[in-house]
């Protein structure tokens, strides 16, 4: 077993398994609901979360000891999922596109409609209300990165506005506005998006 | 209070983040407010939904897909450096191979090129018969 952070990554740099295995295990669930905060679908976040360490592995050696690991880790994690979901719009905008264009007899299933499929298939065992789902994710998607960032930290993983400063490399100050703002957006979204769905 | 005062401090009044008496003033509002009320329900809803989330816990095997993707990646950057590497000194050495052959014509076509000229000129006969070659030839032909 490894104590700390430093003798961690330490280990890590001389190519030892066992100290990722460590790594993983001991933050694979906090950066998963770091992901799914932002993405709202299980199998991407999965894939975030394991990219995200291969990322760890692949630089491993020039890693700055003195860094926070877990810091690094959230850090990723919530950029990778940004740029994922940033890429899902992309294609589910093209898809739509492409549906209106083409007709019907294509049956192929691209990969952009499985992740629109995807994104849909969150599975609310013990929560009936599938409509306040839907209307988080599409109110959390259309906040601005950082607010996103800043509310998926601060609800999704309870970090102090310390935490989440030096995760985002912001002021604490700017992480309460943040966070202020992002809750007046959400709320107001979150109404709307909820009126239009009812 | 204002439905607008209340309205910026909805979700604190959720996440029970305000004082107690200003908990208490506003809840008595909610109670009394169907617009508020309504506003409030949706962001306990909202946020039963994101506790439902974060007791989600990932896939066990999560684990063993890393190392075995990190396991794969190691064999497909050897292959990335390799593979291009090969490939670069085949495309020098077919360089270097074509350039050889060029050089080469280009001499034996030179060669022919020169034997021509000598065989319409009268300092060949000069020298065959005087058994010279063409740089001694130059050279009396000089002095």
């Amino acid at each position: 077993m490894y104590v700390d952070d430093k003798e961690l990554m330490s280990s890590l740099a001389k190519d030892d398994q066992t100290a990722l295995k460590q790594i993983i295990k001991s933050n694979k669930n906090n950066m998963y609901k770091v992901a799914l905060g932002v993405l709202q679908n299980k199998q991407l976040a999965e894939d975030v979360v394991q990219e995200t360490f291969v990322k760890l592995w692949e630089v491993r050696k020039d890693f700055d000891l003195t860094a926070k690991l877990s810091t690094w880790l959230y850090r990723v994690t919530i950029n990778k999922a940004i740029s994922l979901q940033r890429r899902n719009k992309f294609f589910t905008f093209f898809s739509h596109l492409n549906n209106n264009e083409t007709s019907l007899e294509d049956k192929k299933v691209s990969f952009e409609q499985q992740i629109i499929d995807n994104n849909n298939s969150l599975k609310t065992e013990n929560i009936e209300n599938k409509q306040i789902q839907k209307s988080l994710k599409q109110a959390i998607d259309s906040l601005p990165k950082n607010q996103r960032m800043a509310f998926v930290l601060a609800k999704y993983q309870d970090l102090s506005y310390k935490e989440i400063a030096e995760i985002m490399d912001i002021t604490v100050s700017s992480v309460e506005s943040l966070l202020f703002r992002a809750k007046q957006n959400l709320q107001k979204k979150l109404i709307n998006v909820y009126k239009s769905i009812n | 209070m204002e439905c607008k005062k209340i309205d910026i401090l909805l979700w604190d009044i959720v996440d029970k983040k305000t004082d107690p008496n200003t908990q208490e003033i506003i809840l008595k509002h909610i109670e009394k407010c169907t617009v508020c009320k309504a506003k409030y329900n949706l962001l306990i809803e909202a946020n039963k939904f994101i506790d439902f989330q974060k007791n989600i816990e990932i896939n066990p095997f999560i684990e063993t897909r890393i190392i075995e993707k990190i396991r794969k990646d190691k064999v497909s950057v050897f292959q990335k450096v390799l593979q291009p590497a090969f490939i670069g000194i085949l495309i020098l050495f077919s360089i270097f191979i074509g350039n050889k052959t060029a050089t080469f014509i280009t001499n034996q076509t030179q060669k022919s090129t020169n034997s021509i000229t000598y065989q319409n000129n009268d300092s060949v006969y000069f020298m065959v018969f005087n058994s010279i070659s063409q740089e001694e030839y130059q050279f009396l032909n000089n002095k």
